[in-house]
């Protein structure tokens, strides 16, 4: 049996327990009157079959299934629920590092897990992609409570290789899902920072709310190597530089700035969410602070 | 280049340590994989070329400090004047101090000039030299007693005392001191040698009609190692030079009987450019004035002879001088000196044979009567003879003590023994004069065995069996004029005056031919043969004549020319046993004394001013005090201590050498000689160096430089390496990532 206790520790999960992730727009429709309760019901996506019980609504039996078992199965349908969170996972190589800490994949996974378990929680559905050059794995959400097994299921199969093409995934991202939701998108951004604005315009553009959680490692961010070393990339395109660190650092330190900068902006200028996530600090603590510092902002 | 420890060059292969660290230390890389490769490939694209450079620059330093390290250790020497290095050098001066120095020119004499010269050579010396100063006259001799550095001090102290020289009256053999300069002690080890001859460029003295005695010069200075670098600096004027110089005075003897007359002679020489004026030339007497002579205009080069005739009473020793009127270039050579020595008595022995019945026929007694003496005593009325005859039979020659005697004559004696013979052969080397009267008596065969003993003994020629006969007196032989240029001889040969060739020989021993021509004739026969030889025996002279002093074979006594005679063979003969007063530079100064009483010190008092201390030496009963370093001109005085009648006190003159007052300079063509044959380079700058010509610098040590390098080396790796260090432990800050929400 599938445990989040396997890639999310316990205490990271406590923290996040009884913090909810309340989408803006959903609450916007609630302010505006124009949002459907869960409780409420009415016409949802289809889920899935049940054995007709007497008292069930017979416009809601499904007469092929009829037709091909002899047997009454009614049709069950997901409730339309304030909230589809999207879970985009970055599964490239550069993704695959972590030296002093989990890896920023390992990271982003627990980070993910975390965030789907609230949103499993408060009823609403979470999905998950796993993008690297393409998408490579794409669940759609799902508010039932064992759907978090299977995001764990594919979360397990996920291996961060290859280069990243985040602008090119969102899109095609943006064109998989057809309602509007919130997009949490775990990534480190290693790409081309116009094209990812872009990229999120248009995620903004069909009326998605985005949240960028940028996952960086602290070598990365304090590059305090000390010795001459060979750097490996990690997508795969098979460039390595030997360097003596201590001379780039400050040029280094200097373009991580300018980058995350860049990054920030376009999130500033899509007008969502931008979460910066050390790998050194614990994922619960990290994404508690957000959903509370989320909160506070919409109170 | 070479090194002191060559071994440590060995660890030039260490070099390479740093530079193998740096191309394999960087292969142990730590490997990291890596994402945001991005940004270090734009980060180090600018820096990877500055990166290596500084690794570059590490690595050189590193280098640089094992090679400085291992260099110094080793202990390089360099020797090249490409540095400015042309090392020490060891100056060593001649300086010419010759009378002719002494030349006026203006207000200042050319040794002035000289001094000058050696002040401006003496300001280009660097403190790292060494400098000398070798006096020409009248030796080479050195005014430093050894090479002394050069700085500032010694060299203020050094030109303070050469201020004070002054000309002597002595010449100067410049080849003679060239070489004692090139051969002298080295100043130490890899100095270069410049020997600079500071001089007035007179001809004489540098012996330029002698290029192979100067080629041994040049050969000499090649030899040493480093080579020794020779140059000549000219410190005289070619001004237009008057000087009228007695070039040197003569008298006749030396040594005068009492009253008898001296005649002085003075050679007056115009070794000036111009024409002299007459002038006078005054003379003197010790305090006392002898005359003055007339001295005529004479052309340059041109000379004249003064003389003076003057008879001296006082017994002793007198200081005759004369000197020039006016004022010349060369006031040095104006005036000259000699002493005189006036005796009461020069002792003779006179030896007769066989003692003859008839006087007429005596050998001895027209001898005595020569001298003045009758009956063996002087005649009271005559002063005119000096010598103190003493007549003994030739038997008792043997008891006879000869060293009192100054000369010996053996008038017609028989043979002598061998032991009789050997002592007046002694006797003759010891300087005591022998006259040999042949006679009727003489036994050939023995005189030849005993007397020419094979050309050794005391006969320069052996006899033949008498010729003539003493009865005939038709038939006789005459003699020949005697040369005038002889000293026994100059007076007799002045027939106007005498009647030497009056002389008739009626019989006569004869000489054999067998030497040939080399014995000195003092008479000859008209003929040709010989009639009178002469053989210098040591110090002491013989004279053998061939027939009697008496009648018996000529009438020679009957003759003017006989006094004449007796008297100049006497001082002739004689002369070299009295003690020579008046010498030449260099010539031996000897005097003997009695041994009794002495200790056998005497003391010698020398024209510059140092005293010598002689130690007499022991010959026959005599003691001899010997002093041959007479080069400087001037008087000696020589005082015998402890002897038994007091202190005695012996005075002696070093004439001049009259070549010195010949103030010609060394003509182009002397100099071209001197130039090749010698190797001189004649100049004014004392340290010019030929082309061509390797000067060994001295090779200097670089340790301290490679020292110092390598402490700047080091300083700087470390400098670098700190830097480096820091820029690589500069404490940045991460990067802060700070959240945004939307608004």
């Amino acid at each position: 049996m599938n445990s989040t206790a396997e890639y999310v520790s316990p205490a990271d999960l406590a923290k996040t327990e009884y913090l909810e992730l309340i989408s803006r727009q959903i609450v916007e429709g609630l302010y505006s009157g124009g949002h459907r309760s869960r409780r409420k019901g009415g016409s949802a996506e289809f889920a899935e079959h049940r054995a007709y019980s007497p008292g069930d609504e017979i416009r809601l039996l499904d007469w092929r299934v009829y037709g091909k078992s002899d047997r009454y199965y009614i049709k069950q349908f997901e409730e339309e629920t304030s909230l589809q969170a999207m879970l985009v996972l970055d599964a490239s190589g550069s993704m695959g590092f972590g030296l002093s800490t989990a890896t920023k994949y390992e990271y982003s996974r627990m980070a993910c897990l975390c965030l789907a378990r609230v949103v499993l929680r408060q009823s609403d559905a979470a999905g998950l992609a796993i993008i690297g050059e393409g998408i490579r794995s794409y669940v759609p959400p799902r508010n039932q409570p064992r759907h978090l097994e299977v995001l764990i299921d594919h979360l397990r199969e996920g291996t961060p290789s290859g280069p990243t093409s985040l602008a090119k995934v969102l899109g095609d991202l943006a064109g998989r899902i057809k309602r509007r939701g919130l997009i949490a998108l775990f990534s480190d951004c290693f790409d081309r920072t116009e094209e990812l604005a872009h990229s999120l315009k248009l995620l903004r553009s069909r009326r998605h709310e985005v949240i960028l959680f940028h996952v960086l490692a602290p070598e990365e961010l304090a590059f305090s190597f000390q010795h001459w070393t060979r750097f490996e990339s990690m997508e795969g395109d098979g460039q390595s530089l030997d360097l003596d660190p201590s001379s780039i650092r400050r040029e280094y330190l200097a373009r991580l700035q300018t980058f995350l900068g860049e990054v920030r902006r376009a999130c500033g200028e899509a007008s969502c969410d931008y979460v910066p996530l050390s790998t050194d600090k614990p994922v619960g603590d990290a994404l508690a602070d957000y959903l509370r510092r989320r909160v506070s902002f919409q109170k | 280049m070479s090194f002191l420890s060559p071994v440590f060059l060995w660890g030039l292969p260490l070099v390479a340590v740093p530079v193998l660290i740096h191309l394999f230390g960087k292969r142990k890389l730590e490997v990291i994989r890596w994402g945001a490769m991005e940004f270090l490939l734009a980060s180090a694209t600018p820096r990877r070329r500055l990166m290596r450079l500084k690794d570059l620059l590490l690595m050189l330093l590193r280098a640089a400090v094992v090679l400085a390290i291992v260099c110094a250790l080793a202990q390089p020497m360099i020797s090249s004047s490409r540095f400015g290095a042309t090392g020490p050098r060891d100056v060593i001066l001649v300086l010419d101090n010759s009378m002719s120095t002494a030349r006026k020119l203006g207000a200042e004499t050319v040794f002035d000039r000289e001094l000058a010269e050696v002040v401006r050579l003496c300001q280009q010396l660097n403190a790292g030299d060494r400098v000398r100063v070798l006096l020409a006259s009248p030796k080479p001799d050195w005014f430093t007693a050894g090479p002394i550095a050069a700085d500032a001090p010694h060299v203020r102290s050094l030109l303070a005392r050469l201020r004070e020289l002054r000309p002597n009256d002595g010449a100067a053999d410049m080849l003679e001191c060239l070489q004692r300069a090139i051969v002298a002690e080295p100043a130490g080890k890899d100095f270069t040698r410049f020997v600079t001859a500071v001089t007035d460029g007179q001809a004489h003295g540098w012996r330029a009609e002698t290029p192979g005695a100067w080629s041994s010069i040049q050969g000499l200075a090649r030899k040493s190692s480093p080579p020794v670098l020779t140059r000549v600096v000219l410190a005289g004027a070619p001004n237009p030079i008057v000087n009228l110089a007695i070039e040197k005075m003569t008298v006749g003897r030396a040594v005068l009987g009492v009253g008898q007359p001296a005649t002085l002679t003075a050679s007056v020489k115009n070794s000036g450019t111009t024409t002299s004026e007459p002038t006078s030339l005054s003379w003197r007497g010790g305090e006392q004035s002898l005359g003055v002579s007339a001295v005529p205009s004479l052309q340059p080069g041109a000379g004249t002879t003064v003389r003076l005739s003057q008879p001296f009473a006082t017994p002793g020793v007198t200081e005759i001088s004369c000197k020039l009127a006016g004022q010349d270039d060369l006031p040095a050579d104006d005036s000259a000196r000699l002493l005189l020595e006036v005796t009461r008595a020069v002792r003779v022995l006179l030896v007769e044979g066989e003692a003859k019945t008839d006087p007429v026929q005596s050998d001895t007694q027209y001898f005595l009567a020569a001298l003045c003496y009758h009956d063996g005593s002087k005649d009271p009325s005559s002063s005119a003879s000096a010598f103190q005859p003493k007549t003994i039979d030739y038997q008792r020659l043997p008891a006879e003590d000869l060293s009192v005697f100054q000369g010996v004559v053996l008038a017609n004696i028989p043979r002598l023994s061998p032991d009789m013979v050997e002592h007046l052969r002694h006797y003759v080397n010891m300087g005591g004069g022998l006259w040999i009267a042949l006679g009727e008596q003489t036994d050939v065969r023995a005189f030849n065995q005993a007397f020419f003993d094979q050309g050794v003994g005391l006969s320069p020629l052996s006899l033949l069996q008498p010729v003539g006969d003493d009865r005939e007196l038709a038939k006789f032989t005459a003699l020949a004029p005697p040369a005038a240029d002889h000293p026994a001889t100059a007076l007799l040969a002045d027939l106007q005056r005498l009647d030497i060739d009056r002389v008739r020989v009626y019989r006569r021993h004869q000489f054999s031919s067998d030497i040939g021509s080399s014995v000195p004739v003092l008479l000859r026969a008209e003929g040709g043969a010989p009639l009178a030889v002469e053989k210098n025996l040591g110090r002491g002279r013989v004279i053998v004549q061939a027939f009697p002093l008496g009648l018996a074979w000529s009438n020679l006594p009957l003759c003017h020319s006989f006094v004449v005679m007796v008297h100049e063979w006497l001082w002739y003969l004689t002369e070299p046993s009295l003690v020579k007063r008046n010498l030449q530079p260099g010539e031996l100064l000897q005097v003997s004394r009695s041994i009794s009483g002495s200790d056998g010190i005497a003391s010698l008092e020398t024209p510059s001013g140092w005293t010598a201390q002689l130690v007499g030496s022991e010959e026959d009963g005599r003691l001899i005090f010997r002093y041959p370093k007479t080069q400087l001109p001037g008087d000696y005085n020589l005082t015998v201590s402890g002897a038994a009648q007091g202190p005695r006190s012996d005075k002696f003159l070093v004439s001049r050498d009259p070549d010195e007052s010949n103030l010609t300079p060394l003509s182009p063509q002397q100099i071209g000689t001197l130039s090749e044959a010698g190797g001189l380079a004649f100049g004014s700058d004392p340290f010019y160096q030929p082309p061509g010509h390797q000067v060994i610098a001295q090779p200097r040590a670089l340790a301290g430089w490679l020292l110092l390098g390598l402490v700047l080396v080091m300083v700087t790796e470390a400098a670098v390496a700190f830097w480096l260090a820091r820029q690589r432990h500069i404490a940045l800050p991460a990067v802060e990532m700070e959240p945004t929400f939307r608004v």
